[in-house]
């Protein structure tokens, strides 16, 4: 994606709209290119905070000000936004869905391309149901549906990463009710599954 | 800080002091990180926003699986809140800093299968836990809810030690509701057996079940 589509956003009202990546290249519109070292920085800044935090995914990120704001979807190793200044009549609902599509039109991001996605089949999880069951008993049932929500799992789009995510979950919610070691070793197992 | 603990729609919440960047309280149901999540990213942005002259931070909104989390300085601390991922940052800022909502609260009557389980828990946590050991059995009872509350914990709280439900439910919700605070129940007997044996366990559960009565 070049600075020519990114003006194209920006007519459509996407205000100051970058994609950076975590190596450092950045796209940035033309009324953003007076502050794209501080974009950079900014980037910078977010990939080390999420680096710290470890093991959550987070995906968006709001960062407002008294004056101007920025939102930010973070993309496995790419972050897209804008940066706005606050107006009576700003929508950050709409402000996101130019952010989606800025997303999709831009294609994944360079290090997914080079990931391989697997797609698992729905076996995988009756697997984990039944694994799940046997260390749970009637805990089993409730901690799996919560954690196909809280993880935003989809069932009939499940990948690998998305599965390692789930069963990290899975082990640490475990581990509460049939304590740490029980817990790995129900995610040991869970991760066998996958190999 | 007790403001924080009867908004409904909170799930968990950490605060943490501007001045040094220090945790000072976490409270709540939440399985994520908060504490870390606010100190981290409350820190992050004070650089982020002095570089790129957004001005002074009014707030930061991070999501992640199905919640969010707000973040906003609060006289001299940050406070972040977990709350859905589909609620609106700025309502429960609102809320927080007209600090008019303890007044504002409306009353509601819990269905009976509801306020039986919540009664049933309140008194299993104070069976177990006594006097001395209440903070601990507290603490069991959060992470009850936050691995098996699910739908609850948008609606509840922990209000001077006892669980309370801070918002009516939803209707369509209730029987999924009761299931999950029975899955919390047996969770908490589950760790009573564990902490003190099955024949002193059943002692305290005996006694919930005469208070019950």
């Amino acid at each position: 994606m070049d600075q020519v589509a990114l003006k194209n956003f920006e007519e459509k009202g996407l205000p100051c709209p970058f994609i950076i990546l975590q190596s450092g290249v950045i796209v940035v519109s033309q009324t953003g290119e007076t502050i794209k070292n501080e974009l950079t920085q900014m980037a910078t800044i977010i990939f080390e905070t999420i680096n710290a935090i470890g093991h959550i995914k987070i995906d968006t990120i709001e960062i407002v000000g008294d004056k101007k704001g920025a939102i930010i979807t973070v993309d496995d190793e790419r972050l897209l936004g804008c940066l706005f200044e606050w107006t009576e009549d700003l929508s950050l609902d709409k402000l996101y869905a130019l952010l989606g599509e800025l997303k999709d039109q831009s294609g994944v991001a360079p290090t997914a391309k080079e990931k391989v996605m697997v797609k698992l089949t729905g076996e995988v999880l009756e697997e984990i149901k039944a694994i799940l069951k046997e260390y749970l008993g009637d805990f089993a049932e409730r901690i799996y549906q919560n954690q196909i929500k809280t993880q935003r799992i989809k069932t009939d789009e499940f990948y690998e990463e998305d599965a390692r995510r789930f069963i990290l979950a899975l082990g640490k919610a475990a581990g509460m009710i049939i304590g740490p070691s029980k817990g790995s070793e129900l995610t040991n197992k869970l991760y066998k599954i996958l190999k | 800080m007790e403001l924080l603990d009867n908004i409904p729609g909170i799930i968990g919440y950490a605060l943490i002091k501007i001045e040094d960047g220090s945790v000072e309280e976490i409270k709540g149901s939440s399985n994520s990180p908060i504490g870390d999540l606010v100190a981290y990213f409350s820190s992050a942005s004070e650089a982020i926003t002095n570089n790129l002259s957004l001005g002074g931070v009014s707030y930061l909104s991070l999501t992640y699986g199905a919640n969010r989390l707000v973040i906003f300085p609060f006289e001299s601390r940050y406070i972040g809140i977990e709350i859905e991922r589909d609620r609106a940052p700025l309502e429960f800022i609102e809320q927080v800093r007209s600090q008019m909502v303890i007044a504002a609260k409306p009353k509601f009557e819990l269905p009976r299968s509801i306020s039986s389980k919540v009664e049933q828990i309140n008194l299993l946590v104070d069976e177990f836990g006594g006097q001395e050991n209440k903070d601990h059995w507290i603490e069991f009872l959060n992470q009850g809810l936050g691995i098996l509350g699910g739908d609850i914990l948008p609606y509840i709280g922990i209000v001077e030690a006892k669980l309370v439900f801070k918002d009516k439910p939803p209707d369509d919700k209730i029987d999924n509701f009761v299931q999950g605070l029975r899955s919390v129940i047996d969770f908490l007997v589950k760790k009573g057996v564990l902490e003190m044996g099955s024949s002193q366990a059943r002692v305290k559960v005996q006694a919930v079940i005469e208070r019950m009565k």
